[in-house]
């Protein structure tokens, strides 16, 4: 009898004395041994490496909260899509395609998609161009102040996109902001910054590069100074001139860097849209402000029309996808990775 | 004419010195090695040549021409740094072409130097492969290569083969010597490797704490070190110092009165103590010595044998190569001949001189 037999055989005879006991001794120890073994296989089957088992237990977590905060939701928008509901009717009018439809055919929607583009464009000169360019004369050609410029530039990315939407709500105000002060000083008239159409989408691109530029210029300025000093000494000693190392040396070494930067100002840029769109101009002057992600918004929380909200929240998706995978079959392969 | 030269050029990071009043002229053709221990300033002189470095004091001259403020891009070099600097996103043809097609260089051109270079440097077959995929040698061959298509009339090279296994080192030396004879430019090479630097150079220029010590063929530097840093810095094991005070015309070394030969009685009379320098190749163990020691240990290094020997009554330690005898205990004689001695004034550490040199 081994030691696990007997402490087995102690347990139920406590049990029995206690008035407790429902099978026979033998019975009972066979039981135990049945669950002993049942334990020991569970563990083996889940618990050991190098079983199968093993992911699924660690994976299951993550999967389910993705599950429940990501993809549910996207399912019940693909349903939600196909309906017509307010928000507070308890009935859903089933509707079929008919909110693509009306989405598609609207006029509004060459607008969104137009001011959609406008975004990329202002955003990617700001935010991608533009610390692109910088960082690499902050990293290669300035001689000094370098850590001054860093702060200053990064400084804008701690404030919030609300607080900025107010700040340059006054600096842009066109009757006593300072920059209408500044341009009656030479004699111009200071535009409705807010009210005109393609000028509105311009300044708001303004608006949030002046909080993003920093945190991208620091991202991109960690990629240029990994370039190894030598390389740009052997560049400068063939006579290469500022342009030529930028365009054959750094923009090739900094590639990956740089098209994460790319993608990331384009995906987030146009989500940081939301707040001073909702903030100062609703999506005005007549939508001419409004993007692919406010729209979602304001069909939603505004207008209360759900099922249109979801309709463009699953095309803008769709967009997303498609520049996702445009980024991965094409962009990918000219960036060159280190290992 | 494509000499360089320096003209009592300092180089100063703020507080430190990194060079100090350097004069040096290197021959067009020759091959010139900097040599000196880490932190000596022969990269810093190096890349003062190159550009890379502002002067802060002095003149530099290449072929004639004052260049202190003369661009890189603009000196018409050639520089193989020490980690190769190749780009890593371009193929081996494409680094090798890459400053050819910068200072647009016809195409035609371009290809029949390349694939020279590439033939010379036995890198046929490999022009679409990527740094990453080559191995050490291959690397530093085609830094080399990149440096070779450009023709240029200086050659810099920064510790080429420091990264080198030892084997290879010794194959890349000799190639490294071949493809100079083939166009003969000006060539500057720093190393830390002694050997290298006595086996690729035409003349070396030693260096320590930013200082010339001394600047000579070889064979000289070798024979006649200028100061006490030379002679312990050149040869393996290092020159013998043995502290020496002259007295009654005799000269007493760890306890042993030697009489110094008659000519170099005159040298050594303004000297009353000094620094007596023998290789330990000129040492040899026999009864009929000048020297008496205790054999502390002894180490082989392959072909010869190295004895260390504890003198008389001082902790200096002598190092002597035995002739054939295997085993060697207790207590030797040393003797050395006086034509190979060199001796050094005690304060300042230069060479008093020879009597049949001076």
């Amino acid at each position: 009898m081994n030691l696990e037999e007997a402490e087995i055989r102690m347990a139920s005879h406590k049990a029995q004395d206690q008035g407790e006991q429902i099978l026979s001794n033998d019975a009972y120890i066979q039981y135990a041994a049945m669950i002993k073994n049942a334990a020991k296989h569970w563990r083996r089957t889940f618990c050991e490496a190098g079983s199968i088992w093993q992911p699924v237990v660690f994976l299951t977590p993550a999967t389910l909260v993705l599950f429940v905060f990501a993809y549910w939701p996207l399912l019940q928008d693909v349903w939600l899509s196909f309906h017509l509901w307010n928000m507070i009717s308890p009935a859903m009018k089933f509707v079929g395609l008919q909110n693509y439809f009306q989405l598609v055919t609207s006029a509004e929607f060459i607008k969104i998609i137009t001011n959609t583009v406008l975004y990329i464009v202002v955003l990617l000169l700001v935010n991608f161009l533009l610390p692109y360019l910088l960082s690499f004369m902050m990293a290669h050609l300035l001689k000094r102040f370098s850590f001054f410029y860093r702060s200053a530039l990064f400084a804008p990315s701690t404030v919030s996109l609300a607080v900025a939407s107010i700040l340059f709500l006054w600096i842009f105000n066109p009757l006593a902001g300072p920059l209408s002060i500044l341009l009656s000083a030479v004699g111009l008239e200071s535009p409705r910054w807010f009210k005109e159409p393609v000028l509105v989408v311009i300044v708001i691109g303004l608006i949030i590069g002046w909080k993003v530029f920093g945190y991208n210029l620091i991202l991109l300025l960690s990629a240029m100074v990994d370039v190894p000093k030598e390389l740009i000494e052997a560049a400068r000693i063939e006579n290469a001139s500022d342009w030529q190392l930028f365009r054959y040396i750094i923009v090739p070494m900094t590639s990956s860097t740089a098209l994460y930067v790319f993608v990331i100002t384009i995906v987030f840029g146009l989500q940081y849209v939301l707040v001073p769109v909702n903030m100062l101009t609703q999506g005005g002057p007549d939508q001419g402000s409004t993007n692919l992600v406010y729209i979602v918004y304001q069909y939603g929380f505004v207008f209360f029309q759900t099922g249109k909200a979801a309709a463009f929240a699953i095309l803008s998706m769709v967009i997303y996808a498609l520049f996702l995978m445009l980024k991965t079959k094409v962009l990918d392969k000219k960036v060159h990775y280190e290992n | 004419m494509s000499g360089i030269v320096f003209e009592d050029v300092s180089k100063y990071y703020g507080e430190i010195t990194a060079v100090k009043g350097l004069s040096l002229s290197v021959q067009e053709g020759e091959r010139l090695i900097l040599l000196g221990p880490s932190g000596c300033g022969k990269t810093t002189t190096l890349r003062m040549v190159a550009g890379l470095e502002k002067i802060t004091s002095g003149i530099l001259k290449m072929g004639g021409h004052v260049m202190n403020m003369v661009e890189p891009g603009a000196r018409n070099i050639a520089m193989v740094f020490q980690n190769y600097a190749l780009y890593p996103h371009m193929t081996v043809w494409e680094n090798i072409t890459f400053g050819l097609s910068i200072r647009k260089v016809p195409n035609g051109e371009i290809k029949a130097r390349a694939e020279k270079a590439l033939e010379i440097l036995n890198l046929s077959g490999y022009e679409q492969r990527k740094p990453h995929e080559l191995s050490g040698g291959q690397k530093q061959r085609v830094a080399l290569g990149r440096s070779l298509v450009k023709q240029a009339p200086y050659f810099l090279l920064d510790e080429p083969l420091s990264n080198l296994d030892a084997q290879l080192r010794l194959q890349a030396r000799t190639e490294l010597v071949k493809i100079h004879e083939l166009y003969r430019p000006t060539l500057m090479y720093v190393t830390h490797d002694q050997i290298e630097a006595m086996s690729v150079g035409q003349r070396i220029a030693i260096m320590n704490q930013g200082v010339l010590q001394q600047l000579d063929t070889p064979d000289i530097i070798y024979q006649y070190p200028a100061n006490t840093f030379v002679a312990s810095f050149i040869g393996a094991p290092p020159m013998n110092l043995l502290q020496g005070r002259l007295c009654d015309g005799k000269l007493r070394i760890a306890g042993c009165d030697i009489k110094p030969p008659a000519e170099w009685q005159n040298l050594l009379a303004s000297h009353s103590e000094l620094w007596v320098g023998i290789r330990p190749e000129h040492c040899r163990l026999s009864d009929n010595s000048l020297l008496r020691g205790r054999v502390e240990f002894t180490e082989l290094l392959g072909s010869q044998r190295c004895v260390h020997v504890r003198l008389q009554g001082d902790e200096l330690v002598l190092c002597v190569f035995p002739a054939e005898q295997s085993a060697i205990e207790g207590t030797v004689g040393i003797s050395f001949s006086w034509e190979h001695v060199n001796s050094f004034d005690s304060h300042t550490g230069c060479n008093i001189g020879r009597p049949h040199v001076r």
